[in-house]
């Protein structure tokens, strides 16, 4: 008990504790812009660090991860854009809660599950940590390619008005995913002697221009040059205390299925937004209401996207591997300061680890205190109308797509997929599923061939294995509900007609 | 909505058989997926197609997307035009001096009146860009002939 009372002190010092709060300010801020992510905003706080204590550097990277995953669900809500991958799923109800008039109540609402997601995981790393990392290595690759399966059965929930354009973007999205260099032997693949197109296509220029410079175009193409959003955050943020009951099921699932699907390496939270979504819509007793703009569909992917920043520290911290893109940059932030992770880390480094997992509950309080409490202001940011606010989404796609990796081709991609997705918004497909869709496919085909590879290509064995089958079997339900649901209303529109 | 999708129907169709021929080359694990996929998207762009003539009474109640196309010359496809020839000299002439131009010029196809009103949100906006990303971020944007003043 007394070494973490030590963690709790440090943690409150006025040092510390200024720390924390600028970088959960800078991390909001971060995920709010379109073209910044919480890869990119963890990266460039490293060097900061450097001057600093470890266990402070921690926690200002630790900062920034948690309240960018949070922040991006502002932008999704406000402007339709999510301003992290994490936050696509947000936009689905966030922006159509906005169109009703309830922008203030579906920004507390992810206020308000982002911190129960954020503690969930926090309290899951700090305790059971060892525990569900042992569990976690039982996934193999043919566990893998089921859960991405799983995973792409969630297009199905995206798509339920228009099911096999839904599908076709979705398959759309796995041809994208296999450009560039074939994942277990190297062969480049449609990459038509294009140097560029030899690591395939970046995955955040991609998502830029789907989700970001689409809707810049989109904009652009409306007759209506007012302001894109209100004026002031409508309505009351914080939901009432029945509203807040009755999805507390909701929120906790959600957050144990973040923190469950962060703890599997290779897996971010992008898909965890997604899963917990589609649960959330199986789980619902009105399922047609999910896109239409109802709580239930922001509280989900936010709970759960923010359940994966404890949950992708896990493996991070007791076996070395990254559970996502973020926490591989957070990995260069312990190794700079010469700490290894493992086993070791927790006997060696105790006091910084547990810093860590203190510091965690402290970010996630201070998160959802400084969003409520500056909900409101959100919109002052976007007080522009639409004839500015649409170049000016579009600049900063091109530049954010450029600060990837400093490439003009970067950019000429993010173009491509804006194009693309304006398309898509014309032609009524939605463009969630090819987004899943890309970033699943390189974890299911990495699954599959290494599974063939290790079973000596007998794939009977791949599905008699049981987590296998399950994720499987749920994928096969998932995938047919909408359109026997679709028979279903179509045959109630016509006897209703007969009538 | 119909004519719409036998023509999404149709991409989807070509778009396939173009995956599946091409992949043909790849050796066969290369090949797998490209080739599963291909053969996808020629399955439902032809179910999309049945289903969208078994479904037309239903189909045709949708909005037409050559409503929302009609217009959009000057107000989307003129500034990705010109985003294409952003991208195209920004290596050679800059972040900075070519920005402001580009942001302008994007206004004006916005109807963003008057002139100085537009000039003065593309500096800005630039300047904002400039010192948040280059400075602040340490993220180098295209400098060109002004690497030498900017690097000083």
């Amino acid at each position: 008990m007394d070494v973490w009372m030590d963690a709790i002190g440090y943690i409150l010092q006025p040092g510390s504790l200024l720390t924390v709060i600028f970088g959960v300010v800078a991390g909001m801020v971060i995920g709010a812009l379109p073209g910044m992510t919480s890869t990119m905003g963890v990266a460039i706080f490293i060097p900061f660090t450097f001057g600093m204590d470890p266990r402070s550097g921690l926690l200002l990277l630790a900062a920034i991860y948690c309240s960018s995953v949070f922040g991006g669900s502002i932008a999704a809500i406000l402007v339709n854009t999510p301003g992290t991958p994490a936050g696509a799923a947000t936009v689905l109800d966030g922006f159509e809660l906005t169109k009703q008039g309830k922008s203030g109540l579906a920004i507390g609402m992810a206020a308000i599950a982002s911190f129960v997601g954020g503690i969930v995981s926090a309290l899951v790393l700090s305790t059971v940590a060892p525990v569900l990392a042992r569990w976690a290595l039982r996934f193999g690759p043919p566990e893998y390619f089921a859960l991405s399966v799983f995973g792409m059965s969630v297009v199905s929930a995206l798509v339920a008005k228009y099911p096999i354009k839904g599908f076709i973007a979705g398959v759309f999205g796995l041809l994208v995913a296999t450009v560039g260099m074939d994942p277990v032997y190297g062969w480049p693949r449609f990459t038509f002697d294009t140097a560029g197109l030899l690591a395939g296509f970046a995955l955040i220029p991609v998502l830029i221009g789907l989700f970001a410079a689409s809707q810049a175009f989109d904009l652009m193409s409306r007759k209506d040059k007012g302001t894109m959003v209100e004026t002031e955050v409508a309505g009351q943020i914080i939901p009432s205390w029945s509203e807040l009951k009755r999805l507390s099921g909701n929120i906790v699932r959600s957050a144990f299925i973040g923190t469950g699907v962060g703890i599997i390496p290779g897996v971010g939270g992008d898909p965890a937004a997604f899963i917990a979504y589609n649960e959330a819509v199986r789980w619902s007793k009105h399922p047609e209401k999910f896109g239409t703009g109802i709580l239930d569909g922001v509280a989900a992917p936010e709970a759960s996207n923010n359940g994966v920043t404890g949950g992708s520290l896990v493996p991070l911290l007791t076996l070395g591997i990254p559970g996502n893109a973020v926490s591989a940059v957070f990995l260069g932030g312990l190794l700079i300061h010469g700490l290894r992770p493992g086993p070791a880390l927790f006997t060696q480094s105790g006091d910084i680890v547990r810093a860590l997992f203190a510091g965690l509950f402290l970010i996630n309080i201070l998160m959802l205190v400084v969003g409520l409490s500056s909900a409101r202001l959100a919109p002052k940011l976007l007080r522009i109308p639409t004839s500015v606010l649409a170049p000016l989404i579009l600049i900063l796609s091109i530049v954010g797509s450029y600060a990837i990796n400093k490439a003009v081709f970067d950019v000429g991609v993010m173009l491509a997929f804006g194009v693309i997705g304006y398309l898509f918004k014309v032609l009524r497909i939605p463009p969630a599923p090819a987004v899943l869709a890309i970033i699943l496919e390189p974890i299911m085909e990495h699954g599959w061939r290494q599974s063939m590879i290790m079973l000596h290509g007998n794939w009977v064995d791949v599905l008699a294995r049981p987590i296998v089958a399950v994720f499987l079997l749920l994928a096969l339900i998932t995938a047919v509900t909408p359109f026997l649901r679709r028979r279903r209303e179509d045959v109630e529109k016509s006897e209703g007609a007969a009538v | 909505m119909a004519v719409a999708n036998y023509v999404f129907a149709l991409f989807s169709v070509l778009l396939g058989s173009a995956a599946w021929l091409y992949s043909a080359s790849y050796p066969s694990d290369a090949s797998m997926f490209p080739r599963l996929f291909g053969g996808l998207l020629v399955g439902l762009g032809c179910v999309l197609a049945i289903d969208t003539f078994l479904r037309r009474s239903i189909v045709d109640q949708e909005p037409d997307p050559r409503v929302r196309l009609q217009g959009s010359l000057a107000n989307v496809w003129l500034p990705i035009g010109l985003t294409v020839v952003y991208l195209a000299l920004l290596e050679s002439v800059g972040f900075v001096l070519l920005t402001p131009v580009f942001f302008a010029l994007i206004l004006w196809t916005q109807r963003v009146r008057p002139w100085m009103t537009g000039i003065g949100i593309s500096v800005a906006t630039t300047l904002a860009l400039f010192i948040v990303f280059e400075i602040a971020l340490d993220v180098p944007l295209p400098e060109g002939p002004l690497q030498w003043v900017l690097t000083f």
